[in-house]
């Protein structure tokens, strides 16, 4: 187990590291030409120029700046915006709860959904129940986050009045308001992505319930309930659990649109605004911390697995 | 003289005369795909209006015997802007998909052919592009490249070529199990036609699959990224920033958003409809508990 953790906390950070340079570099293509005569203006002199590219480290080879951008970060420091002058750690412990919130809401909502309605579409293949299952969430599944989030802000805004706030309050100020905000986008994210959970969940408990333990468990006479939600569900989640490593990468990007259509202050509308104001500073910082976010949580997938599965610790 | 291998007929040949569309849905899928292809060919001469036409209508127009789909805030035909959309939204699927194809496709095969260190490194670059979010690496590539039509395009099928490549190099690697590959080694084939005439034709199957998800998960995210601006340039008409220019008119005036959305939703079932189709005819796995669903009562 030891070993296990080890190699793959080694891996997750090694690929954060490689990440982190990939990140800077594309952050660094961000503004064409100089970015210090960009922040100077037009009119600025050469000497204007030149002070704001010290002052910014921009004098020195890309290299060196990206190590010296590195060792800051391990310290905690994601650099300060040369256009906002914030800091930018600030500006995303501001943005992040708020994208973390609605990406658990909506992964909540995915799994409970999509589990139970595919042990049923499972225990039920080839039926009209089975049929029934697949033809609606395949429906669903081909409305994009920004489709259902049109449909479920017109349904707030026209019959779920009280239901729906449009303006976002932390969840630590005010519980209730908060989730009022929060409830609708996490159904825009969580789902359009129940119907991934569902399939695998689906065809993991077929294969599982053609294997000849369950064979076994019938001759023993053990309740049917028994053997479909303890024993095949157990083996069949693996797949599920892997799969939900995967579906993190699809709430990021169900966060850029749904938090553009609800105006939540998230992270996802943070890169967005960054990029537009060409802020390359700011847009490395929260992009590594998006891609750390989506790593941790494909580690601690990772880390649940041998809790399912024993066997994987003995490959 | 030919060889056997020569006089079978190819896997394209092959692949036609059990085409998998048997089925209703599936017929109904493919037909809609045949559509949007028509749409997209004969687009810019079959619609009433230009699609760019300012005014060809009063602003916001419910649907109407004019219009059919009504007008949109400047007042532009939507039934000819839905309709011309058609050919952005095709083409950065395939634009996307055929990118994806080719790099993932050449990385995986080569990988799992060769083995060693090429292996080694080509997996772990994989599984570098796999560790970042798609939509992220999309939008930075999209942020250095610029937006467009095919910078999206090709920005989404960077995000995609682990998926292939993935698929490529496990298949691979099943296949070079087989004695046909030690064959015809022995006979003193290279290793590009062996990739080329055994391997490639042998995981035509799960790449197939591959590809027709992908279509659909390429055309979703290009929407996606062109309702935040970075698809192709306005005025042109796109499902993804049709929606999005209409949004604020979605609680007075819902049909401007509503039809785009159809439009779109339609063309993205229909190609997760022939994805599940493919799944079911040409992976054996998945067959088992099957439905009358996917009906493909044949082999």
């Amino acid at each position: 187990m030891l070993l296990y953790l080890s190699k793959k906390l080694a891996g997750a950070f090694g690929v954060l590291l490689v990440l982190s340079a990939l990140i800077f570099f594309a952050g660094r293509g961000l503004v064409p030409g100089n970015p210090a005569a960009v922040i100077a203006g037009s009119k600025a002199s050469p000497e204007t120029i030149a002070a704001i590219e010290h002052q910014l480290g921009l004098d020195q080879p890309i290299y060196r700046q990206y190590l010296d951008w590195l060792t800051a970060a391990f310290r905690g420091d994601l650099g300060t915006s040369p256009i906002s002058s914030q800091a930018n750690i600030d500006v995303i412990a501001q943005q992040a709860p708020v994208s973390l919130e609605l990406s658990l809401m909506g992964l909540l909502i995915a799994v409970v959904i999509g589990i139970p309605v595919g042990v049923i579409a499972a225990n039920r293949s080839g039926s009209g129940t089975d049929l029934g299952i697949r033809v609606p969430l395949l429906i669903v599944f081909a409305f994009p986050a920004f489709v259902s989030g049109s449909a479920a802000l017109y349904l707030a805004t026209h019959y779920l009045t009280n239901l729906y706030s449009a303006s976002y309050i932390p969840f630590s100020d005010n519980a209730i308001a908060n989730l009022q905000t929060m409830l609708l986008p996490a159904l825009a994210v969580g789902i359009p992505t129940a119907p991934l959970v569902t399939q695998m969940t689906r065809s993991s408990m077929i294969e599982v319930l053609s294997q000849p333990f369950i064979a076994t468990a019938h001759t023993n006479g053990i309740a049917e309930w028994r053997i479909k939600y303890v024993y095949a569900l157990r083996a069949a989640l693996p797949p599920v659990l892997t799969l939900i490593g995967f579906i993190f990468g699809l709430l990021v990007g169900g966060l850029f649109i749904v938090e553009e259509i609800f105006s939540l202050p998230g992270l996802g509308r943070g890169v967005l605004d960054s990029i537009s104001n060409r802020d390359f500073s700011q847009v490395t910082a929260q992009a590594i911390v998006m891609a750390a976010a989506f790593i941790l949580g494909n580690l601690l997938v990772d880390l649940a697995l041998p809790f399912v599965d024993r066997r994987i610790l003995r490959k | 003289m030919p060889t056997i291998a020569e006089r079978l007929p190819s896997h394209g040949v092959r692949l036609i005369r059990r085409w998998p569309v048997r089925g209703i849905v599936a017929n109904i899928a493919v037909s809609l795909i045949l559509l949007y292809i028509v749409l997209a060919v004969l687009g810019p001469y079959i619609t009433p209006f230009a699609p760019n036409q300012v005014g060809a209508g009063p602003r916001l127009s419910p649907p109407s015997g004019d219009h059919w789909f009504g007008t949109d805030a400047l007042g532009r035909d939507q039934l000819s802007r839905v309709v011309t959309a058609a050919r952005p939204a095709l083409l950065s699927a395939v634009y996307a998909v055929t990118f994806a194809f080719a790099i993932g496709t050449v990385i995986g095969i080569s990988a799992g052919f060769l083995g060693g260190l090429w292996d080694g490194g080509l997996s772990r670059v994989v599984d570098l592009l796999f560790a970042i979010p798609e939509y992220l690496l999309a939008i930075l590539v999209i942020a250095v490249m610029g937006s467009g039509l095919v910078n999206a395009s090709l920005a989404i099928g960077i995000a995609c070529i682990p998926r292939f490549a993935r698929i490529a190099r496990g298949s691979t690697l099943a296949i070079m199990e087989r004695d046909f590959i030690d064959a015809a080694r022995l006979c003193g084939r290279g290793g590009v036609w062996i990739m080329r005439r055994h391997i490639l034709p042998n995981i035509a199957s799960p790449l197939v699959i591959m590809t027709a998800i992908n279509m659909s998960t390429a055309e979703g995210a290009y929407a996606a990224l062109s309702f935040l601006g970075f698809g192709i340039r306005p005025p042109e008409a796109d499902y993804g920033s049709m929606i999005s220019s209409s949004q604020q008119y979605l609680l007075t005036d819902p049909w401007v958003v509503a039809f785009p959305s159809i439009a779109f939703v339609t063309l993205v079932l229909a190609f997760n409809l022939i994805g599940d189709v493919m799944r079911d005819h040409l992976d054996p796995r998945s067959r088992r508990g099957v439905s009358r669903f996917s009906a493909s009562p044949t082999e």
